[in-house]
Formats: structure tokens, sequence, C-alpha cells
């Protein structure tokens, strides 16, 4: 699952110093999910940064213990095993407070602790499919099509993220921990509230949604553009620019809700005019006009974007095993700079097992020498180091 | 409807030592606002009567705004005149003295609360024009929809308004941990810069690699077999390729037991380069049954798995009403927010909704009963639209909480 990594590392980001407790014989799996550079995952890269790594045997005692010692030395603890996996390992919200009365702990899942499908095994797709954010970006009844954002997995990390901050702040002020839980599925509900509340409401009574029109992707002689007129000024513009002026007057399209109502006409009208020219064209059109459009970006003109660069958004990351890499840095800026003046790279596999062990919990090197070859931690594993993957 | 857990989730704190103040006039920032809402801050929002805000289609019989209420039914609504003197004189004096102040609205952008203020830039991209929602530009701007449709189609927009939802979380992150921090400071958010930190392992693999993904239709560019298969009565999702042991798990429950060591499928990289053949195969197997079969005896092999739900499916099927997802506010069905409470013996009460009321909230602000009338009756400030925040205090405020934020 990438939530949970993916949540952490948004607070990473903030400059929350991020323990990652992987187990040794594969660790994260997205470590081994391609493509790779030089044996750096991209999955694993992008929800990895600005963390260290320690491997620790959980099914041990002596691993637990090292948990339980972990948790009196921090604020909070964020896991997406399965539910009841915490509780068999003996690291149930409970035992956490008897080491640290104040720990925060937030439990990230595929569907939540309790009801139906508390067992069943999730997935970004997964939540995606459940929750009907595949339906709502498919227009017609072929084949579903997947939001390229992994909603269920970064929507169920922000939620995370978002519950520590809050519970962090409860804390201050109450002085008591708190443990939260979120699901992929709910977190991918709550992210279309906006949408989804017309079906509560009845204000809806088809299975997909109204939407604002003239909104969205429409092609051109070339290639697509994005536009978004459905507001009345911009709607005006748009007749305007089209040469349309006469729809302004068309009783069918007066107000929002009007032009909601009739969307695929719109559509089928917009259609057929833009087909006629470039998307340099109308993309010129629309900017003299001041129509709301924009071209549909790959990802080359999206790492060529000045503005992303000005603002810090594409840091460079050193790292030993590719060499330095770009990446997409956190949008939180303060006083108007990203919260973390350098990014760090991702840790490799058991990298840190010794320095945390020493330096955050303070074992000495006869005890430390003793766990490693006990097998309940290990440090920096070999196959991390740059291995050809398959 | 509500479950307990969730019911005591929704409380932050008995009294809150903070006061936010949202003006907002899009859906991002007004999600933002609704997330502060949800971790029991409580939000007063003020609406400018020139800018109208997210009164966005589609209309309930009541005849108001399906999106308004999912946005700001947690939130004490006030309209502001802001375009006249005392107006303008007002929104200064209230912004300068809450503990948080959220805006997306540019005219305001010199205006600071007395600890946390948060600014969205919603129009950074290539636009003119007061949208209520960008969504649709972000989406492009940010990359996604050149990897969001079928294979050979277009690009196609993702049904969740993610260049919307993604600046209001993380601006609530932001100003959560701005309010642990305790430091006075301005945190800014721009939406395109949000959606683009999303774009997750394709964005990376891009990087990794310096190929575009491109289309994937409900697939994945790396990852076979991963996808949407055709059973008799609809389509179900089947994500075994992360792992040999769902790969294998996949294999037996289809009772082809041999395509776990056939060279063409063995790992990650030869499944990939067969995909054609394997997607052939899976095509063929799935066509077989239904939806619900199927997922039964995936759920039985452990095999990553889901039927494709439309959105009103999803509301209706019974693990969204035991999770608590569906709530009231204004006695009307609501959409609730994910986190939930599992904390035993918590005893925090849930914060009752729009208990305090907009004068108090103005009180907490530092205004008096005598001000509060005064702006009433000179036509600066009214209630929200209806159906929410109609002021159920009959008293007049009686200053019973003085501002702690000051």
């Amino acid at each position: 699952m990438l939530a949970g990594p993916f949540g952490t590392m948004v607070l990473g980001d903030l400059g929350f110093e991020i323990i990652k407790v992987e187990e040794k014989k594969i660790g994260d799996y997205t470590r081994h999910t391609p493509p790779y550079r030089n044996g750096l995952s991209a999955y694993f890269f992008a929800a990895n940064r600005n963390k260290k790594s320690i491997i620790v045997d959980l099914k041990r005692p002596e691993g637990r213990n090292i948990i339980l010692d972990l948790v009196r030395t921090a604020d909070a603890v964020v896991e997406n095993f399965r539910p009841g996996v915490m509780e068999h390992l003996g690291l149930d919200y409970g035992r956490l407070m008897d080491a640290n009365p104040q720990i925060i702990l937030v439990s990230v899942n595929g569907f939540g602790s309790t009801g139906p499908l508390r067992d069943k095994t999730s997935f970004d797709l997964v939540a995606q499919a459940m929750s009907g954010a595949m339906a709502l970006t498919t227009p017609d009844d072929g084949e579903p099509i997947k939001p390229a954002i992994p909603l269920g997995d970064v929507g169920g990390g922000l939620f995370a993220a978002l519950g520590v901050v809050r519970a962090l702040l409860e804390r201050k002020i109450t002085g008591r921990g708190k443990h939260l839980e979120v699901s992929l599925l709910d977190a991918m509900l709550a992210q279309a509230a906006c949408v989804g509340e017309q079906f509560l409401l009845g204000a809806s009574d088809s299975e997909r949604p109204v939407r604002l029109a003239p909104n969205g992707v429409f092609p051109t002689a070339d290639g697509f553009i994005a536009l978004a007129a459905y507001t009345d000024i911009a709607w005006a513009a748009l007749c305007k620019a089209l040469g349309c002026e006469q729809w302004q007057d068309d009783p069918r399209y007066r107000t929002m809700a009007d032009r909601s109502n009739a969307a695929e006409e719109i559509r089928a009208r917009v259609n057929s005019i833009l087909a006629g020219r470039s998307t340099a064209h109308w993309l010129q059109t629309f900017s003299a006009s001041a129509v709301p459009a924009c071209p549909i970006a790959n990802l080359q003109m999206v790492f060529d974007n000045p503005e992303l660069e000005a603002r810090g958004m594409l840091p460079s990351i050193p790292n030993m095993v590719t060499g330095p890499l770009r990446t997409f840095g956190n949008p939180i800026q303060r006083h108007g700079r990203p919260y973390r003046a350098e990014m760090l790279p991702p840790p490799l596999h058991g990298q840190h097992t010794e320095e945390i062990l020493s330096s955050i919990l303070a074992y000495s090197p006869e005890r430390i020498k003793e766990l490693m070859e006990s097998g309940a931690v290990a440090g920096l594993q070999p196959e991390s180091a740059g291995a050809v993957k398959s | 409807m509500t479950s307990k857990s969730r019911a005591a989730a929704k409380s932050g704190f008995e009294e809150s030592p903070y006061q936010v103040v949202e003006v907002t006039t899009t859906h991002a920032g007004a999600y933002a606002g609704r997330q502060l809402a949800e971790a029991g801050l409580p939000v007063l929002r003020l609406e400018l009567l020139d800018k109208p805000g997210q009164q966005l289609p589609p209309m309930t019989s009541g005849g108001f705004s399906a999106p308004y209420l999912s946005l700001n039914g947690k939130k004490e609504n006030v309209r502001v005149n802001g375009a006249s003197a005392p107006g303008r004189e007002f929104l200064a004096r209230i912004i300068a003295n809450s503990s948080v102040f959220v805006t997306d609205v540019p005219d305001l952008f010199t205006a600071r609360s007395a600890l946390v203020t948060c600014r969205l830039h919603v129009d950074s991209v290539c636009v003119a024009g007061d949208l209520p929602s960008n969504d649709i530009l972000v989406q492009a701007m940010s990359g996604a929809l050149s990897m969001t449709g079928r294979l050979e189609g277009a690009p196609t927009p993702i049904g969740i308004p993610v260049g919307d939802v993604a600046p209001g979380l993380f601006a609530a992150i932001g100003v959560l941990f701005a309010l642990v921090e305790e430091i006075p400071q301005t945190i800014s958010i721009h939406s395109l810069d949000a959606t683009v930190s999303l774009l997750s392992y394709l964005g990376c693999s891009f990087l990794v690699s310096g190929a575009e993904p491109g289309f994937a239709g409900s697939g994945h560019p790396f990852v076979t077999p991963y996808g949407a298969y055709r059973a008799k009565d609809g389509y179900i999702i089947v994500a075994p390729g992360f792992t040999q042991v769902f790969w294998q798990n996949l294999c037996r429950m289809l009772g082809r037991s041999d395509l776990i060591d056939d060279p063409r499928f063995r790992t990650f990289t030869n499944r990939k380069n067969n995909r054609a053949d394997l997607q052939k195969i899976l095509s063929t197997a799935f066509a077989e049954n239904t939806v619900e079969e199927w997922e039964a005896r995936l759920d039985q092999a452990d095999v990553p798995n889901g039927p494709v739900r439309s959105f009103r499916q999803a509301l209706e099927h019974p693990v969204t009403n035991v999770r608590g997802m569906i709530t009231q506010v204004h006695g009307l069905p609501f959409l609730n927010t994910p986190l939930i409470n599992n904390t035993p013996m918590d005893g925090m009460a849930d914060r009752p909704l729009g208990a305090r009321g907009w004068r108090q909230a103005l009180g907490r602000l530092g205004m008096t009963g005598a001000d509060v009338a005064a702006l009433g009756e000179n036509g600066i400030v009214s209630p929200g639209y209806t159906p929410f925040s109609q002021p159920t205090e009959t008293e007049v405020y009686k200053g019973s909480t003085p501002s702690q934020t000051g």
C-alpha cells in the first residue's frame, strides 16, 4: 500500500523525523515494483523521501520491545496493516499507550476495522473501483477508466497526515493521545463529497452526476484542449470567441443550472466548432478573449513549467544509487518557501538500523550486536544497493 | 445513521481556543475550511455579496446547491457586504482578531490573522476569470490528464475534483501543523502544485525512465495483470500484479497453476512483455461468471479485487452506512469525513453543529452585541444562504465568550 508511506512523506516534508519500520525479507514491497533506475523503484521513490529505514522482526518479543521503545520517543505511529494485525503483534493502541500515554496512532486500511469488508484486501485500484471514482471518470458504458492519480492511496495518505496533525493539536490542548482510523474507501468517498452530495439530496436521479457545462476536454483539429466556460461570464466570453453570440439568448442555456442540464447538447455544439481549427489557434483565441482554457500538459511540460520551478516544486534530491533525481515537492509553503530547503533521498533497506538503535534509543554496542545476531534487527540489505530487479 | 465512534471523532475540543475565519469563493478554499471544521475548529465563513462563491448546480428541490451543502454545511455562514466601507472595516477587524484566516480571494491576500494565515492560489494556471472550480484546468496543467484515458483514446477528466480537493487538503494539513507549531505564519498553497504533488509513481516513473507513461485505460503501465475485466454482468477489477503471492493465488483460483511456471509470465518483466497473451487468457476466463461470483471467489483466494460501482451504488453499499459515512447536517443527509475516532474511553462529546451560532463566533472575534446589531441593521452582515446557518438562537448575543485569540 502506498497510502501510509505517502501520508508520512507529507509530514516528513514539513520537518517531522520519519522512521520507517520494515521487515527483512522483502521490506516495503514497492521497493520491488518497476520501473527502476539503478535498482531504485519509482514507486518507492514516490513515497519515501526524507525517511530513515530500520529493519525489525515484529514477530519476536525483542522486536516488539524495540518498537515500544521507539514509541516512547515518538509523537505518532502510522500503520497500514490489515485490521487485527497490530493486535496480533502485541502493538494495539492499548499497548502503545502503556509505553507512551500521549502516543497518537493513525491506522490506514482498505475498508475499516469494522463492517462487512474488514478483511478484504485493498489496493488503490480496488478503492477506485468500489468507491465509484472510476465510474465517475468513465464517460460511457465501455471499459472503465482509472484516474492516473492514485486517489485511493494518496487520498488515504493525505487524510492520515491530516489525522496526525489534528491529533497533535488536540493533544496540545487536552494532553491526551488519540487513535484515528481512515479507510481508503471512505477517503475516496470524502474526496468526491461535493459531487456525491447530489445523490444523497436527490438532486440527481440518474447514475451519472449532473456536471457543470461546458467544462472538460474538447477535441480540436490536431489534439485536445481543456475548457472551463461554465460561469455566466466565461460562457458569454466563449460564445463571443466562437462567433456564436446567439447561444447566449437561447433560453436552454441561460443559467449555470440550465447549461448543466444541457451539457451533452452544448458539448456537441462546441465540439463541432473546435474540431475545425488547431489547439494552438484556440489557445490563442481563448487567451485573447478571456475564455478559461489551457492545453493538456504531458509530464515533460510539467517539468518544464517555470512557475513550478520558481516555487521550488521540482527539487533535486541527491541519491548515491542513481545520482541526483528531480521530483515533485510538497505544495505547502511557509512565507513563500518550501518547509524543507533540502530533501533527503529515500532510505536503502535497513540503512539506518544501527543509527536509530544507538542514537535514538541509546542501546549499547553490545546490545545492538546481540540483536543483530539473534535476527531481531538487521542492517543494510545488500540487494537494496542497486541489484538488477526482474 | 451516525456510528458512535464517528460522532465522537467530529469533536475536537469542548471549547476551542481557536476561531477560524474563512473568506473563500472557490471549491478549493471551501474544502480547506470544511476540513478545519471537521477537525473540531469553529469556522466562521464570510460570503462576499459581490462574489457569489460556490452556488453551483445541481440544485435540490429545496432550491439550494448540493455542492454548497457539502462544502459549507458544518460552518457558520454569514453574508457580508464587502463592497461597502463599513463592510471592509468589519472584515479587516475580524480577520485581524481571528486565530486562523483562510482565503482564496486575491484582494484579501494582504490581510493577516493573529496566528495563521492561509492563502490558496487557485488561479495559478493559464486562465483569467473568477471560476468557483478550476478543477479541469488544474488537472490538465498537472499532467494527470495526459495519463488518464483509454489506450488510443482521449484525455479524460478525472471524475473526482482532485484539482480542488488536493489544495484544500494540503491547506488544512498546513494550517493544523502551523497551529501545533504555534508560530505566527503565512502559509500558501497553489492548486497546481498540490495536484502535481499527487502524481506519485507515474510522475516518478517519468523521472527515472524518461518515458511518458501515457494512457493505460483501467490498467497500469508497468504492472500486469492489473485492471478491469468484463464479467457476465459488469466489470470487476483485479490487481494481483504487485506480488508473486497474489499472482500465484489468481492462477490457482482460475485452475491455471500452469501459468505460474509458464516462462512468459513468471516475473513482473515477463508478464509485462507478454501482456497481450496474458490479457487474452484472463479476459476469456473472467467473461464466464458474474461480478458477484468472481468477487466471492477472488476474496476466498486472497486476490485483490473489486466490482466497478457507480457512485450511487457505493453510497448504497452497507459498508458505507456501517462506517458512518452518511450522517446528517441541518436535517439533511451529509457525506461525512473519513477520519474515525477509535480511541477507547475517549469521552469526547460531539460538538453540536451550529450550537454556538454565528453571533457567538463574532463575539469570539471581538465584536460586541451592539456591534453585531448595528451591522445587521445597516445590512452589512446577514445570515448565510438557507437552509444553513439560519440563526437558531433567538436571543441577541450576550457576549458570554470572551475572545481568546487577540
